[in-house]
């Protein structure tokens, strides 16, 4: 058999077109007026099969062999399996069509979040203090200013702490409120790792009138440092971000985009179902207690209002984008704490 | 019976075609079942993966017959992904539980950097052969960050009034130190054309950027409905940017091409239009936004022909007598042992 294609001496630039005769097991080529090149088939060593690529020859003695056609097959190739021949066959491609996009979500949704999960467990306690004082630290540089309540509001406010503390059997080594302004956040109340918890003068104002809904609302940060939330949502960040940089990562720019935008919308979902742990937290206790679950409604409530006048754009046909955001749809949580029993 | 074969001729001074063989059919299935092998073995496969697509694109891209070839063995990408993994990790880590430390690991990331792209160009250019030749780079840490840290520092300092030169100085860097055997390219690349084809960028997206938004009211989005509003601007948004991106590119390739050479050896030139290219980065970016990925292939092989169809390399007859300098300098024993770091520490 007569193969025709470029044949390279070892390490020079030239090259010569050449017809390689393959014979009784062995290949023979002669290029360059009067030099030739000699040995047994089974001595070749072969490039990998790709489809669409000509197989490369190398001789033992370093010259190649490039055939000049791609579909012309070594007799060491035709029986043994390949990958080539997998990304050629017409079901594997189809099987693999419709694997992959349920693969990469059962990966995003699910082994993700399980990882994640199961990795806070592992964190230790000074790790989370440590991450909470510096996450603290640069939250207050950026976006806080002290308190300009006057000193009896505070007060109270660090009485309706001590007592929902109290109330809950935490000790206050590990909790601790503070109070301060800020522009950024606006009417607000978030809670760190390590067990500190801010309140924002524009809520307490807006909730002046109510201490059991601010009662609520500290349970409901409690609910998130207990539940280790803020930990849960980092380790997601990490293992999404890991998982898909090394999966896929070589990708160009537009499927990393959906594949990133997955990861997000999967982290959003993760952030919405702690809200829902944290609410679940706060009516458990507040019930255990003997407050009323319509305490916290009216917290909520209160916060929609105030989410209403400052932006005026209505969210009335926002359906999907419920799915992106971070706090689950306020009405649907007051309407969670206004049927809330205890089970 | 053999038919006697003679050497190659190099005809003097005639440009050949740069030619591009793939086709989205094959590359298609290269391309799927190389993602599910690596998402079935959490990532493992893909260093194979990348070999093999890097192999399919470089085997179809010929100049006169000959082939390039892309010579990585997946083990090397396969170390390099693990270290950047690793550093990735550990970057990551101290970004979201001890923010302060990341602060700090940020900019030691900016050190680190102009290393990290010679590493990588340098990997990229050695595992690249054409005609039994291999490529090489020659950069070295301080001219990497002189251009890739020093001058975009300087640019912020100057209102970007240096982007131009900056840019210029950027990939005279990268091309000045590229090596195809014992022999250096050379380039000489003008600030002036780096210049006009920013302003006509920036011109370009004075018309665009107007015109999509004038699109949107006619659309007749209505304010109201935020999830229209963000359905048809994001993706507006994204093909206004590959469209910017094309034009600059378009530009500054031919540039590129037309003024770097091989002293000697070979010339290159390039012709691509700026509409045709931005038409099939925009219609590709699209295409594969509406498939939801799958017209990837496609649209990576209609790419690379377009490319290729415009490009074009003058072969003169010494190009047959240069030596692989690597081949030749350097013993096996110190390939294999070279160092630790002769790997494309990248995850892209």
């Amino acid at each position: 058999m007569r193969v025709c294609g470029q044949l390279y001496p070892f390490s020079s630039s030239a090259s010569y077109e050449v017809d390689a005769l393959l014979d009784n097991g062995q290949i023979h080529i002669s290029y360059d007026l009067n030099r030739a090149v000699r040995c047994s088939l089974d001595s070749l060593s072969l490039a990998t099969p790709i489809p669409g690529v000509a197989t490369q020859a190398t001789f033992p003695s370093g010259e190649r062999f490039v055939p000049h056609s791609a579909d012309f097959v070594w007799p060491a190739h035709t029986k043994r399996k390949s990958i080539a021949k997998l990304e050629r066959h017409y079901v594997m491609i189809f099987s693999a069509l419709l694997l992959t996009p349920l693969l990469i979500c059962a990966l995003l949704f699910k082994v993700v979040p399980s990882t994640a999960v199961w990795l806070v467990d592992y964190v230790p306690e000074s790790m989370v203090d440590t991450m909470g004082q510096q996450s603290m630290y640069l939250i207050e540089e950026n976006f806080l200013s002290p308190s300009e309540l006057p000193p009896e509001t505070q007060n109270q406010i660090h009485l309706i702490w001590d007592e929902a503390l109290a109330a809950v059997a935490l000790s206050k080594e590990r909790y601790q409120l503070d109070i301060y302004a800020s522009e950024h956040f606006g009417a607000n109340a978030f809670a760190l790792p390590h067990g500190q918890i801010v309140i924002t003068d524009d809520l307490i104002e807006a909730l002046q009138d109510n201490p059991n809904a601010i009662r609520a609302v500290f349970l409901h940060e409690i609910g998130h440092v207990e539940g280790k939330h803020s930990i849960r949502l980092a380790a997601q960040a990490f293992a999404g971000t890991i998982a898909i940089s090394f999966i896929f990562g070589d990708m160009e720019g537009i499927l990393e985009l959906i594949i990133g935008s997955g990861n997000l919308i999967m982290g959003a979902q993760f952030s919405q179902k702690m809200e829902w742990e944290a609410d679940e937290f706060a009516l458990q206790r507040l019930a255990r207690l003997g407050h009323s679950s319509a305490d916290f409604a009216d917290a909520l409530k209160r916060l929609k209002t105030l989410s209403e006048t400052r932006k005026s754009t209505s969210e009335k046909d926002a359906t999907w984008l419920e799915y992106l955001s971070t706090h689950p749809s306020l009405d649907e949580r007051i309407k969670h704490a206004q049927t809330y029993q205890v089970n | 019976m053999d038919t006697a074969s003679q050497p190659v001729q190099l005809g003097p001074s005639t440009p050949s075609l740069v030619h591009f063989s793939g086709n989205s059919k094959d590359f298609f299935g290269i391309w799927i079942v190389n993602l599910l092998l690596s998402i079935v073995t959490l990532g493992i496969y893909s260093a194979w993966a990348t070999v093999r697509t890097k192999q399919y694109f470089f085997s179809n891209t010929h100049i006169d017959k000959h082939r390039f070839e892309y010579l990585a063995t997946p083990i090397q990408i396969f170390k390099g992904r693990i270290i950047a993994s690793i550093l990735l990790v550990i970057y990551l880590f101290f970004t979201h539980y001890f923010p302060l430390v990341g602060a700090v690991l940020a900019v030691m990331i900016t050190f680190l950097a102009p290393w990290l792209i010679n590493q990588s160009f340098r990997f990229n250019m050695r595992m690249t052969r054409f005609r039994n030749v291999r490529f090489n780079f020659k950069g070295s840490y301080g001219g990497a960050c002189k251009v890739f840290l020093l001058m975009p520092i300087l640019c912020v300092f100057t209102m970007y009034l240096l982007l131009p030169w900056t840019l210029k100085k950027m990939d005279e860097y990268l091309l000045t130190n590229i090596k195809f055997g014992d022999k250096q390219f050379s380039a000489k690349l003008s600030t002036s054309k780096y210049l006009s084809a920013l302003l006509i960028t920036l011109l370009s997206s004075f018309a665009v950027i107007p015109l999509f938004i004038a699109g949107l009211f006619v659309a007749g989005s209505n304010v109201e409905d935020s999830p229209k509003v963000l359905m048809t601007l994001i993706p507006a948004y994204i093909a206004c940017m590959y469209l910017l991106k094309a034009i600059y590119q378009a530009i500054i390739r031919n540039h590129v091409f037309n003024s770097a050479e091989i002293k000697d050896i070979a010339q290159f030139h390039s012709n691509l239009s700026v509409t045709r290219f931005a038409i099939v980065e925009v219609t590709n970016i699209l295409a594969i936004g509406l498939t939801l990925g799958l017209a990837y292939p496609w649209a990576k092989i209609r790419k690379t022909k377009v490319l290729a169809e415009a490009t074009a390399v003058t072969l003169m007859p010494a190009a047959k007598d240069i030596i692989d300098t690597m081949d030749s300098t350097e013993s096996s024993l110190g390939d294999e042992a070279s160092n630790l770091f002769d790997v494309d520490v990248s995850l892209t």
